[in-house]
């Protein structure tokens, strides 16, 4: 195995599963992949670091992110209001055309018997 | 850009995951001051990863409102098998690839940023944590100079701790697709020091990087 092979390999040389014994034997054997290798840890551990950091965000953000909420929760509640006035006023509907089919029917029954 | 400066609590939110667990189960049976509780505990960490991912300010709002968004529809699927603050990273890293794809399909100059950094590190050492902190701006503007794509699964893997699989998910790449992205962000990231290093060389200056 060759150098220019295992520089394909070294970015995952700690990642599980990543690379085999043959490529491991010859890292124990070079010197320059082992620098290599010693220069991605270091980045790593410093990549690492950052994890550590935090950037602060804009002051409003909270504040926009609250009303979002709001708002999200206003569609929600105002979606199942107008999903209930929906069905208060089909219920409505039918009952009114209920009562009226009821109302014609008495209408006619009694011209029938005038 | 302003130089990091010591904060006393830890970076990544929310920091307690066991507190949080209670507000959490609050959340998910729909208590909103809870879910407002935990937006409040978290929202500096994933602006922090938004920002990481997309690279500037505008776009990283955006990804933290439409995260918060979905995070409050969907809290009630929250199977509470993961932490909350990785399932939060991986709808972030979901949204951020969402806004990044729109950025592709409308180009547009990157933006650059005055960052504000806070470091929340404890070093005791001044110049130890001088030569740190410059080490650390180093890999932080090689970071910043990566593409989007590459960038994205090298904070997701190397700065979050994310699984290959959960940064194929939420990128929507296969987990050998996230691996090999992983590998040539690295490799230009190094790439990128060692050249840091040789102009800092030419140019008589004095710190290496990595």
């Amino acid at each position: 195995m060759r150098c220019e092979h295992l520089a394909d390999l070294l970015p995952g040389y700690d990642d599980a599963g990543a690379v085999d014994q043959r490529a491991r034997r010859h890292v124990q054997r070079c010197l320059r992949c082992q620098a290599d290798l010693v220069r991605y840890r270091r980045m790593r551990r410093l990549l690492a670091s950052l994890g550590a950091e935090t950037l602060v965000p804009p002051d409003d953000l909270l504040v926009a992110l609250m009303l979002d909420l709001d708002e999200a929760a206003e569609v929600g509640s105002g979606s199942m209001a107008r999903r209930r006035l929906a069905y208060l006023g089909g219920l409505a509907a039918a009952t009114a055309a209920g009562v009226g089919g009821v109302l014609v029917l008495a209408a006619r029954g009694r011209r029938v018997a005038g | 850009m302003t130089p990091p400066t010591p904060a006393p609590r830890a970076a990544r939110p929310p920091g307690d995951e066991s507190s949080s667990a209670a507000l959490v189960e609050a959340a998910r049976q729909g208590d909103r001051e809870a879910f407002d509780a935990l937006v409040r505990a978290t929202y500096v960490g994933t602006y922090t990863l938004a920002h990481r991912l997309t690279g500037d300010a505008d776009t990283a709002r955006d990804v933290v409102q439409e995260t918060y968004l979905r995070a409050y529809r969907s809290i009630g699927r929250f199977r509470g098998d993961a932490q909350f603050t990785t399932w939060l990273y991986r709808i972030t890293a979901n949204c951020a690839s969402t806004q990044l794809g729109r950025r592709r399909r409308h180009r547009h100059e990157e933006l650059t940023d005055e960052l504000v950094v806070r470091d929340l590190r404890p070093v005791a050492d001044p110049p130890a944590r001088a030569e740190h902190a410059e080490l650390r701006g180093r890999v932080r503007e090689a970071l910043e100079g990566l593409p989007p794509r590459l960038r994205a699964v090298v904070v997701l893997r190397d700065l979050y701790d994310l699984p290959h699989e959960a940064i194929a998910a939420e990128l929507g790449i296969s987990v050998s697709a996230a691996k090999v992205r992983l590998h040539r962000a690295r490799r230009k990231l190094r790439d990128d020091l060692v050249q840091r290093d040789v102009d800092d060389d030419e140019s008589g200056g004095s710190a290496r990087a990595v």
